[in-house]
């Protein structure tokens, strides 16, 4: 046995008390949960994913997804779409009450589509396009009229996506300013209690909350706690029960592997569909040549890139829509790892090996504020040029230096980046490839520089086809002319990880378990 | 040597204090305009996207799209009024975020300095008294250990052994989030929290107040007074505490002022790895996020306190010995 | 202090043990600096090995791998060549700036001074750490900006110290004679005042080595480091998040660095002894 085994078994028995067995519910308790400090507490017009995950216990949506994706309903009890696609109904929860009292309504969903949504959240503008009028026939009832069929629009209606704010706080207010994104009122299981900057963060049970007996526990506390040792050393130590985002670095999760004693959730986060990619500027010199880029392509192997980097926490990617949306997914890549390919192609562009061996250089940038895992890639992805005679410099940025340098300036070579892209690729995917979204100035855009006018067409009609499977031809269409034009190269389908001692339940496993309300979540109380 | 009044004295050294505190201000504001990115496009990329306009209309709404002279003299004419701006990423006034940070901070530093204070001064006495035994010897090898070893690597390997390896102390925080304690179980609850932070950051003070408090008692041994005292049958202890010790607080009490300006850059690794929430890690985060009126809020408001620490020195100073000359001493 | 007392300095090293000890531990750590690629070959960052072997488990990598399956002891031998470089290039430039600022405020006295001083001043008030934070995150974190960094905010300890021999020395016989032959003021500052206010800058110079490696330190572990080059400071920020179940990718780097810097302490001091004789027997 290897010394490390030794340790870590020493320090988990030293930990946690023995666990009762799996159990009904039970109600009481104070679950304390680490995530990194939100700016805000509200997500209606924000997508950092820290806000989304303290706010979605307090602020709800229409629906939740399921492992599947598939929406469940939240705040809409159901739904249903005309034939034509233009007409969505959304029957509304008769007994929600904001917390400060006043009814949950009608009104607030089409305030919050129309005023929020669709004005100021960044991918909002997009998913509610198509939307012209919103009506209320009642207050209970919803019907979002389009004036094309958007099928993706069910995709990002919870409380991530399009979380719904009170009208009566927010109407004829500044929106961004409003004091009431500090200390929100919402529809959800637990109410704001109060916020200590830097420390910590309080939530209570909303005794009046619209599921009869729930939520079980009392209360959840959030801790901020910067330092990923110290936050592993405060879950052995029980100081904390959960851990929510990937905030045990995944070198660590297996001093966690006892399922007796942790949980290791790895589908809290399916619902980002988030990848790891190298975004390839091709204005720059050599890499506007396509060959250029499937030999960059060759040169990496993705495998080891999980193995090495992620601790085979993830997938090697193959294309633009990982996996886990598995209605669009579409399996198999042709650029994948064959180093001889690599130098074959790059002989071929007539970018031969000098006297040194080395062939170009060229940079990769990535922000400081990623995890160790994106340096640790950018150290493999060098080392992995290097073996193709490309040489590789690393520049690490803080975000505000990385954002402006990629999307404002477009002075880099290369850069690398973990992007969402949501379960529907009109939402996560278009973006990053289409013409009209070459914007300079504004971040996660077209930063490629990529342009291609029959992706754009397809693209564009995939967004407004009604039918499930001609959409789906569309986007297999769409992989394939991006995986052989590779302006980007998806390396890496990310697993968010929700690290808990083993007493920490959930009823209903959700595919957007990070943004979950954990109104159906317990403490097992320990003996 | 001929003593001014005192405060003629305290005035000048306010008024010196203004050029300064205004190069720090200019310097740190030049610094930042010349950084790449700006907090628009931290808040826009925390956002997840945003449109040009949109990004445009924030620029002018924080006035960043002002000519610089413009942005620094209304932050200067800020200055004048104590105002020291809005965070714009936080959502808070600066003042604000700087007061609830303040006491954790405020708390960190001091017990550190008391812990290398007490120490040191023990250590170094201690190494007096025993000049040239093996105990000097070793007391040296400690000191000079001490003062070799980087702090947060120090509070990282405490964490190793004393939270992850022997479970004795927490990790990190400054209290038990919702224990519901009483007043005096919250002090315990705190002390407990404190311990690790503030021997780490200490640890080096230490070093030096040790270091210090030996070679200024040995120097003082073979003094006058000393011989005097010795001469008056003035026993060993008396000796070493009343008249040497005394003596040798003078020096300390001078490199615990020029040092209330280092006392922040340590703040910002320990509070990093225990996290402690105070200034320093408010400091990183405004550098990281390009939280440009929050970051400067700090440093003036820091160095405010390191100009005034150093008056209240200068003071303390003309009070133990008449001898100095409050000017001549930065002369 | 003047000419005179500089016969006896090399004597007076030799026979002073925390200045041999030091220079020994220099030796040592410069002589592995040197030799250990030849001993450990091979690239640094190379990911050959299993990841997070301990020390000691395989002799193929007597010092373990860290969590990529990087050699340690590449590593650890490449890193001493980097934090010594940056040590001494910033600690170059941090001298260079003090010297000059407190030779001029010497020399000249009176208003050239006074706004000297106030300078000096500012870098003292501002947290110098904070501050080459600040430099190295807003100037894109590399070896280069490091060593700058470092080196602006070292300064104002020597630019004060140099200050000080210079008052002293003005007002001597060997200056006053030199400024009666009519030397021109640059050849009487480089000629005459510098060499023997210098010692004391080599010795105050060695401090600021130490200060500047643990500084490097400081800032890889703030995530600051050059990612294309293995520093000390490197392998600590890369190693950071597997202290609790390998903390000898930490660890290691972190006893080289505290070596190192008691090296450079120790013979500072040492130094310092030699040049204040009347120090010396305390």
């Amino acid at each position: 046995m290897h010394r490390r085994d030794l340790m870590t078994g020493g320090f988990a028995l030293a930990s946690l008390p023995a666990i009762a067995q799996p159990t009904a519910p039970v109600r009481g308790g104070t679950a304390r949960i680490v995530v990194e400090e939100p700016p805000i507490l509200t997500s209606a017009f924000i997508t950092t994913m820290n806000i989304g995950m303290v706010s979605s216990k307090i602020l709800e949506g229409l629906v939740s997804y399921d492992l599947e994706l598939k929406p469940v309903p939240a705040l809409a009890e159901s739904w249903e779409t005309s034939a034509d696609g233009l007409r969505t109904t959304f029957r509304l929860r008769q007994n929600a009450k904001w917390h400060d009292g006043q009814p949950f309504t009608s009104a607030d969903v089409r305030f919050t589509l129309l005023e929020v949504w669709k004005k100021l959240h960044p991918f909002g503008r997009a998913v509610f396009a198509n939307v012209t009028e919103v009506e209320t026939p009642d207050p209970h009832t919803v019907t979002v009229v389009l004036s094309a069929p958007a099928l993706y629009l069910f995709n990002y209606i919870n409380t991530y996506g399009a979380q719904i704010l009170p009208r009566h706080i927010y109407e004829g207010t500044d929106i961004l300013k409003n004091p009431a994104n500090s200390a929100p009122i919402g529809t959800g299981p637990f109410r704001f209690k109060e916020w200590t900057r830097g420390s910590h963060l309080i939530l209570e049970r909303n005794p009046d909350y619209w599921q009869a007996g729930k939520p079980y526990l009392d209360g959840i506390i959030f801790r901020f706690i910067p330092d990923a040792v110290a936050r592993s050393v405060a879950l052995e130590a029980g100081e904390i029960d959960v851990t929510i985002g990937s905030q045990i670095p995944v070198t660590s999760l297996r001093r966690f592997s006892d399922a007796s004693k942790y949980t290791i959730n790895t589908d809290d986060g399916r619902f980002l569909a988030s990848i790891f990619l190298a975004q390839i500027n091709v204005r720059r010199p050599h890499l506007g040549d396509r060959r250029v880029r499937q030999a960059l392509s060759h040169a990496i192997d993705r495998a080891a890139l999980v193995r090495l980097v992620w601790q085979g926490y993830g997938k090697p990617a193959t294309g633009p829509i990982p996996s886990s949306v598995a209605q669009y997914y579409h399996r198999g890549n042709p650029q994948g790892f064959d180093p001889r390919r690599a130098e074959q192609l790059l002989d071929e562009a007539g970018l031969r090996r000098g006297a040194d061996g080395k062939r170009f250089r060229i940079n990769l940038v990535s922000g400081s504020g990623n995890s160790l895992e994106s340096n640790r890639a950018g150290e493999f992805i060098k080392q992995s040029f290097a073996r193709i005679g490309v040489d590789l410099e690393l520049i690490i940025e803080d975000s505000a230096a990385y954002l402006r340098r990629v999307y404002t300036d477009g002075d880099y070579d290369i850069m690398t980046s973990s992007l969402h892209k949501l379960p529907d690729p009109t939402l996560g995917v278009q973006r990053l490839y289409w013409t009209q979204n070459i914007i300079r100035g504004a971040p996660w855009t077209n930063g490629s520089g990529y342009s291609n006018p029959e992706l754009d067409r397809i693209m564009e009609q995939a967004a407004s086809e009604g039918d499930l499977a001609r959409r789906r031809a569309l986007v297999n269409r769409w992989q394939e002319i991006v995986q052989e034009d590779a302006p980007i190269l998806d390396l890496v389908e990310l697993t968010w990880t929700t690290v808990s001692t083993a007493r920490f339940r959930k009823e209903r496993p959700q595919g957007d378990g990070m943004f979950a309300g954990l109104e159906d979540a317990w403490l097992v109380p320990a003996r | 040597m001929k003593r001014r009044g005192l405060r003629p004295f305290v005035l000048r050294r306010l008024w010196q204090v203004v050029p300064v505190l205004f190069g720090i201000a200019a310097l740190n504001f030049l610094i930042l305009q010349l950084a790449p990115g700006d907090v628009v496009d931290v808040l826009a990329g925390e956002a997840g996207a945003a449109t040009p306009e949109y990004m445009a209309q924030l620029r002018a709404a924080f006035g960043l799209d002002r000519p610089l002279p413009v942005q620094f003299l209304h932050y200067l004419g800020n200055l004048a009024t104590l105002d020291l701006g809005f965070s714009f990423r936080l959502n808070m006034p600066v003042l604000g975020l700087i007061m609830t940070r303040l006491p954790a901070t405020l708390l960190l530093m001091t017990s550190a300095l008391a812990i290398a204070v007490v120490a040191g001064s023990l250590l170094g006495v201690l190494a007096a008294t025993r000049v040239g035994s093996w105990a000097d010897t070793a007391l040296s090898w400690f000191v000079l250990l001490t003062y070799a070893v980087p702090t947060f690597w120090l509070g990282l390997m405490a964490i190793v052994l004393f939270s992850a390896g022997l479970g004795w102390l927490p990790s990190g925080g400054m209290y038990t989030v919702g224990a519901g304690h009483g007043a005096l179980a919250m002090i315990g609850d705190v002390a407990l929290h404190l311990i690790l932070p503030a021997v780490t950051l200490s640890t080096f003070y230490m070093a030096v107040y040790a270091r210090l408090v030996r070679s200024s008692m040995l120097e003082l041994y073979g003094a006058d007074f000393i011989r005097t005292a010795r001469a008056k049958g003035a026993g060993e202890w008396r000796i070493t505490l009343v008249h040497a010790f005394r003596n040798a607080l003078l020096p300390m009490v001078t490199m615990l002022a020029y040092q209330s300006a280092s006392l922040l850059s340590g703040a910002v690794l320990v509070e990093t790895v225990f996290s402690w929430p105070g200034l320093g890690r408010l400091a990183y985060e405004a550098i990281r996020t390009r939280d440009l009126n929050l970051l400067l809020g700090i440093l003036f408001f820091s160095s405010v306190v390191v100009v005034l620490v150093n008056l209240l020195v200068d003071l303390l100073y003309v009070l133990i010995d008449p001898r100095v000359d409050p000017a001549g001493r930065r002369a | 202090m003047s000419a005179s007392a500089q016969p006896g300095l090399l004597w007076r090293l030799s026979v002073n043990r925390s200045a041999a000890g030091g220079a020994v531990l220099l030796a040592l750590i410069l002589a592995l600096a040197i030799i250990g690629p030849l001993l450990w070959p091979g690239d640094p960052w190379e990911m050959a090995a299993p990841p997070m072997l301990w020390p000691g488990e395989d002799m193929a990598n007597p010092l373990g791998t860290d969590v990529m399956g990087r050699d340690l002891a590449a590593g650890l031998v490449s890193g001493a060549r980097v934090s010594l470089m940056i040590g001494l290039v910033s600690t170059l430039i941090a001298a260079g700036i003090g010297t000059l600022f407190g030779a001029l405020g010497g020399f000249y006295g009176g208003s050239v001074d006074a706004v000297l001083m106030r300078v000096t001043e500012l870098f003292q008030t501002v947290p110098s750490f904070v501050l080459a934070v600040v430099l190295v995150a807003v100037f894109r974190p590399s070896v280069a900006t490091a060593v700058l960094a470092i080196g602006i905010v070292s300064w104002p300890a020597t630019a004060r110290l140099v200050r000080a021999q210079f008052l002293l020395l003005r007002e001597r016989e060997f200056v006053l004679a030199g400024e009666t032959i009519g030397m021109g003021t640059p050849r009487l500052i480089l000629t005459q005042i510098l060499p023997n206010a210098l010692p004391p800058v080599i010795a105050m110079s060695t401090l600021t080595i130490a200060h500047a490696i643990q500084t490097e330190a400081a800032l890889s572990f703030l995530g600051l480091g050059d990612p294309n080059v293995m520093s000390w400071g490197t392998i600590i920020g890369g190693g950071r998040e597997q202290l609790a179940e390998a903390w000898y990718v930490c660890g290691l780097p972190g006893i080289a660095v505290v070596v190192t810097v008691l090296a450079f302490n120790l013979l500072g001091e040492g130094l310092n002894d030699a040049l204040n004789p009347h120090l010396q027997r305390r």
